[in-house]
């Protein structure tokens, strides 16, 4: 069953991020709680250190400051477990509701329609689950790590500092408000030079990608410095905005460092003059120096997780869409559908894509163990229309219904293995061509497995490969031909024995005669169940039981091939036009 | 954890390979860094001014509370205020000169290496392309120079600081108050072992990390790609588990490297407050004694503090250091690929009239075992149009190859007007013979930015001629916008048909008069789009001196000779007319085809 393991709220934002650290509720409470702790103690040891600088002065024994030690030292002992603890805790939050997050959005993406991953480029659904969920996890990760402590240490600080001298501690402190603040809001002006940055990164990749798989073609042409200029000029405006950024984002990154020196010297100045009236001792001297060099960096964390939240609710919107796409699943009290027979109806059926009707008003019945063709133009909608039936693309208006059923009442595991399909460019997983072929049957007996080689004539390839059937395909393994990818995918699909079997457009790069033998075996699989076939050549689709016309989207003709001929439409015009080229072959 | 201990002794492999290419790396770094060595210079000189200032300000302190405020001289205490803003004043301004010039050399030099590894792989040879998946050239071009940016413009100079930054204070401290400094040094030797010891193990999970995120973006990219076979064939929960099995991985490796630098950062952590406790309390008997001063103890825990914080950011850019040392090294890995297919030292020029063209005695194999082509000959005179006939996997498609130089052969020779392939210059070979592969590319951009193929200087008037000859025109001026119609990603809304036809326009308007080896496409044209593919090819072949690779009976027809092949050799040689005649193996195939593009009328009932 492919129901969602968790209610989905439709928009990604930080209410939905808190849903997930909700569930580690107990990290959460403990990394914050650890740093309170952690705050506190770490607050506490410039304090103390300049008391014992004032023992020192007053001319405390060795054996007098044996204390003071101890307690600096256990402090630093609670201190660092407290910190440990909120590193531990805060990490586990950050990584868990990572780990959940990633685990929710490709169970997602399991489900939706095709219609999504037409309109989302691979890359950039990988940059959503990678780098934009990455995001998140560096806000979380340093969010609990460091708000506890820092937002504890900052009010404890302040009381300390308060109560030794008020008017120092309030000029120090405006010093440093003011300062976290300009790089606060700095950095969120600078931001959309950032992006600039990030686009011109782009467009330098998408420029290496398009060159590399297109070299054949530049090597063909020797343009080898045509794309070498285009590359060198974007290569410079990448150059000319990084530059343009870091000359106005490195002052302000610099800046809490000088103004905390800043205030440094305030103190030195105006404590020393302090000190020199006896209003302050040489310890409260101490306690301001050593505060300020700890305040201004606590300051500047809690700067960057403000700064962080605001770059992550911009970031985590990037993920709503893969959350809101249709997607495709298993109604709730789903049909179960065993032994399918193979009729086919479809009443009025549309689909609309980004406001466009590519699909319109189709109506059909196609008995089971029947043979239907279907012809037309590139784009169509021949595959869109074989698309409904396993659902991996629904109705916008109208239905589908299989042996009676609509297809969205029924079990969608026992629909889709209700269909073979062979669609029309074939993808192989990185693994042996025996698991490709096997992918839904990992039982078959050797007898079926031959069978399905042998029809889809990839008996043909296997003593060229390495190690035949256990050859290492895809990506990381050998790289096959486009009729040898064709071939696997036929078998692939043979290997389903399902009551449906549809061929879109299966024999495109499989060479004529290797065609015209695995149709040839194939006649015999087709009578057992109900068949569509989406061609181009009239020799594959004349000899089915009906042939379907389409045009823009719609159903223009159908027949059988001597009704469509009679009928001398487009379906004419196209027999026409071939045999117009076949009878040259007679010259 | 006891899984990821193998990984982590396979990482350690990978550390090992890196310390032979150090030297390399280190030496390809300076190459690029050359051109720029004076503002290196400067940039150092101004990071010393920056140390030196910063190292001033604590000094300033101790003796302001030696001097004035110990001996309550208020007017005594103005100049060192004056001194410790104008120090503070001059120090912003060192540092903001040194990363301006810093940021300026580092991008110059980023951008001169990613400059030169795009042209040293786009001048590599075919078989380099056949192996390297685009997305890993893709990835060092971005990823891994994008590493080496955080290594020059920030880690280096981090690192080079944080060293200076740390001499500096021993050595101040030294001049003030050796007894302190020693004090204040005590648990240095510690924090140092703590910093070997954990600076292993946290480049050995960091490089297994790695590799756990390439994996993850490996696995998730095949999913995305295999979406539509994966919902078809129900896999989900297959695909799931494999996801969940990388997503587990990611979360424990990641966690992993977190409590090493957990461990780290504690035990810093303590010992940096066992120093400042050795600090005050030998200090306090020091003042006590009278071998130190109050303001010199007030200074060394500032020292102190100032000296903790170079080594915890040296453990900071570990990580850093490491991805991008990693990534440093894969770059000059590619860097160091020269291709096997190259100019001549002296290539021949020829004057291009004859366009004839022979193989003699090819051999040929993509892997030096296992032969694709075997002793082929034949003898293509000029403006003879030539079709290659034969299964899937006779070689055919390695003629073409051969012919433009794409692999060189393994024996034997291929020959233009005369002269060996190899004897001449790429630029000129490439001039004289173009392949329109089965599916031609289409690049990001419009119609006219394919025609164009990045040479700018090309007008609307060329292209439009060429595409008319080609009757590519037809299709175009339907689209919208015509030749500025934008084209989807590899041309997905073209049919294949028609980007057979834009090619065939591409070749005409950029090798008016050369070879041309055409890889017929196969059988998923419309065949309106057929039609027009036929006229264009008759009229570009006409009179040129060509290679069909052929799979439609029409094209066969056209030509003046079919050469049959079969398992790397030919079989049979002869035109149309005289190969039927002969009863052979073309004959039987043309008949077989013939027979499936019209065969016999059958009713509906044969299926």
């Amino acid at each position: 069953m492919t129901t969602a393991t968790t209610p989905y709220a439709q928009q990604a934002d930080m209410r939905w991020l808190w849903g997930y650290i909700d569930r580690h509720r107990f990290a959460a409470a403990a990394s914050i709680l650890s740093g309170f702790l952690g705050g506190l103690t770490s607050a506490a040891e410039p304090f103390l250190i300049g008391v014992i600088i004032d023992h020192v002065q007053q001319g405390f024994r060795p054996e007098e400051m044996v204390n003071d030690i101890a307690l600096l030292i256990g402090l630093a002992v609670v201190t660092v477990i407290a910190f440990y603890g909120q590193r531990r805790y805060s990490g586990d939050v950050a990584y868990f509701v990572n780990f959940d997050i990633r685990r929710d959005l490709f169970d997602y993406l399991l489900t939706l329609d095709q219609g999504f991953f037409q309109r989302y480029a691979t890359g950039d659904l990988i940059s959503r689950m990678y780098s934009d969920v990455d995001t998140i996890w560096r806000l979380l990760a340093l969010g609990f790590n460091r708000f506890g402590s820092a937002f504890v240490s900052v009010i404890v600080t302040f009381v300390l500092l308060a109560s030794i001298n008020l008017p120092l501690t309030l000029v120090v402190f405006a010093v440093l408000a003011v300062s976290t603040t300009f790089q606060i809001r700095a950095g969120l002006v600078l931001a959309p030079y950032f992006e600039r940055v990030q686009d011109q990164m782009g467009v330098l990749s998408a420029l290496v990608q398009d060159s590399a798989s297109g070299i054949q073609t530049i090597k063909t042409f020797g343009r080898e410095e045509g794309v070498i200029n285009k590359y060198h000029d974007e290569n410079i405006e990448y150059r000319r905005r990084w530059l343009f950024f870091k000359r106005r984002n490195e002052p302000v990154g610099m800046l809490p460092n000088m103004i905390s020196q800043l205030a440094a010297g305030i103190v030195v100045l105006f404590g020393g003059i302090l000190t020199l009236n006896g209003t302050l001792t040489l310890g409260n001297f101490t306690q301001f120096l050593l505060f300020l060099g700890m305040i201004s960096t606590t300051l500047l964390q809690l700067g960057t997780i403000y700064q962080r939240y605001q770059q992550t609710s911009g970031a985590i919107q990037r993920l709503t869409p893969l959350l809101q796409e249709a997607t495709i699943n298993s109604p709730e009290n789903a049909e179960p559908f065993k032994d399918p027979h193979g009729d086919i109806h479809l009443e009025h059926a549309g689909v609309q894509i980004d406001g466009k009707w590519l699909l319109r008003d189709i109506t059909l019945d196609i008995p089971a163990g029947s043979v239907t063709a279907i012809v037309g133009a590139t784009g169509c909608g021949k595959t869109l229309l074989v698309n409904l039936l396993a659902r991996v693309l629904d109705t916008t208006e109208g239905s589908v219904m299989i042996d009676g059923h609509d297809v969205r009442n029924l079990n969608i595991e026992d629909l889709r293995r209700a269909i073979a399909y062979v669609p029309q460019s074939t993808f192989l997983f990185s693994q042996t061509l025996r698991e490709n072929v096997l992918m839904s049957k990992p039982d078959l007996t050797p007898e079926d497995l031959d069978r399905a080689i042998h029809i889809s004539r990839m008996s043909n390839d296997l003593p060229q490969l390495p190690h035949g059937l256990d050859t290492m395909v895809g990506e990381k393994g050998v790289m096959l031909s486009g009729g040898q990818k064709q071939r696997v995918a036929i078998a692939r699909a043979l290997v389903r024995n399902a009551a449906i079997l549809v061929l879109d457009d299966a024999l495109s790069s499989v060479d004529t005669h290797t065609a015209a033998d695995i149709l040839g075996d194939l006649r015999l699989v087709l009578k057992t169940r109900t068949s569509l076939i989406i061609a181009h050549r009239i020799a594959t689709v004349k000899d089915a039981h009906r042939i379907i016309v389409m045009d823009e989207g719609r159903i223009v003709e159908q027949g059988t091939h001597d009704e469509l001929v009679a009928l001398d439409g487009m379906y004419a015009r196209m027999v026409e036009r071939e045999m117009k080229q076949e009878d040259m072959e007679y010259v | 954890m006891s899984k990821a201990v193998t990984e982590v002794q396979d990482a350690q492999e990978t550390v090992q390979e890196e310390v032979v290419t150090d030297r390399y790396l280190v030496s390809m770094l300076a190459r690029f860094l050359a051109p720029y060595w004076f503002q290196i210079v400067v940039v150092f000189a101004l990071l010393l001014v920056v140390t030196g200032f910063t190292l001033l300000l604590p000094y300033l302190v101790q003796r302001a509370v030696d001097g004035p405020i110990t001996n309550g001289d208020i007017s005594g205490l103005i100049p060192y205020g004056i001194a410790y803003f104008a120090t503070i004043l001059a120090l912003f301004a060192a540092r903001f000169g040194h990363t301006y010039l810093l940021q300026t050399v580092g991008q110059n030099t980023l951008v001169s290496i990613r400059q030169k590894l795009f042209e040293h792989i786009l001048w590599q040879d075919m078989r380099f392309f056949n192996n390297t998946p685009v997305g890993l050239i893709v990835s060092r071009l971005s990823n891994d120079i994008e590493a080496l940016t955080e290594l020059l413009s920030t880690s280096i100079v981090m690192v080079a600081s944080n060293m200076i930054t740390l001499l500096g204070i021993i050595i101040t401290m030294f001049l003030i108050n050796w007894r302190l400094a020693l004090l204040s040094l005590a648990v240095m030797p510690i924090m140092t072992v703590a910093t070997i010891f954990f600076r292993v193990r946290i480049r050995r999970m960091s490089n297994l990390f790695h590799k756990v995120v390439g994996d993850y973006l490996a696995y998730i990219n095949e999913q995305f790609n295999g979406m539509l076979v994966i919902q078809l064939f129900g896999r989900q929960p297959h695909s799931r588990e494999g996801f969940d099995a990388i997503n587990v991985k990611y979360r424990d490796v990641h966690m992993a490297l977190r409590d090493y630098y957990t461990y780290y950062a504690s035990i810093l952590q303590i010992l940096t407050t066992i120093g400042f406790a050795i600090v005050l309390y030998g200090g306090g008997q020091g003042v006590l004694a009278s071998w130190a001063t109050l303001g010199m103890l007030l200074s060394f825990i500032d020292y102190t503090r100032r000296s903790f914080e170079p080594i915890l950011q040296l453990a900071e850019q570990f990580s850093q250091i490491q991805t991008a040392l990693a990534a440093g090294e894969r770059i000059a890995r590619m860097l160091h690929v020269e291709p096997e297919i190259g100019d001549p030292a002296q290539p021949i020029q020829i004057e291009w009239v004859d366009r004839t063209f022979k193989f003699d005695h090819v051999h040929f194999g993509y892997e030096p075992a296992q032969l694709v082509l075997r002793d082929l000959n034949f003898n293509v005179p000029s403006g003879q149009r030539v079709a290659i006939v034969g299964a899937t996997g006779a070689g055919k498609t390695s003629l073409a190859g051969l012919l433009a130089r794409f692999y060189d052969v393994n024996e034997g020779g291929v020959l233009i007007d005369g002269v060996d392939v190899r004897k001449l210059s790429l630029a000129d070979l490439r001039r004289f013979v173009t392949v329109v592969p089965q599916n031609p590319y289409c690049f990001n951009g419009t119609i006219a930015d394919n025609l164009r193929l990045f040479s700018p200087a090309i007008t609307y008037e060329q292209m439009k001629e060429a595409a008319h000859t080609a009757c590519a025109d037809k299709f175009i001026d339907r689209l919208p916008g015509s030749y500025d119609f934008e084209l989807l990603p590899g041309g997905g809304n073209l049919s294949q048909g028609q980007r057979q036809l834009l090619a065939l326009a591409r070749a005409l308007l950029h090798n008016p008069s050369s070879i041309l080896i055409l890889d017929e496409a196969t059988s998923s044209i419309d065949t309106e789009t057929e039609a027009y593919i036929q006229e264009g090819l008759k009229r570009v072949l006409e009179q040129r001196t060509s290679l069909v690779i052929a799979h439609r009976l029409s094209t066969i027809r056209e030509v003046d000779r079919i050469l049959v092949m079969q398992q790397g050799q030919i079989i049979e040689d002869g035109t149309h007319l005289q190969l039927l005649k002969r009863n052979g193996v073309y004959a039987e195939l043309y008949r077989r085809q013939f027979e499936e593009a019209a065969p016999p009328q059958k009713s509906a009932a044969s299926f």
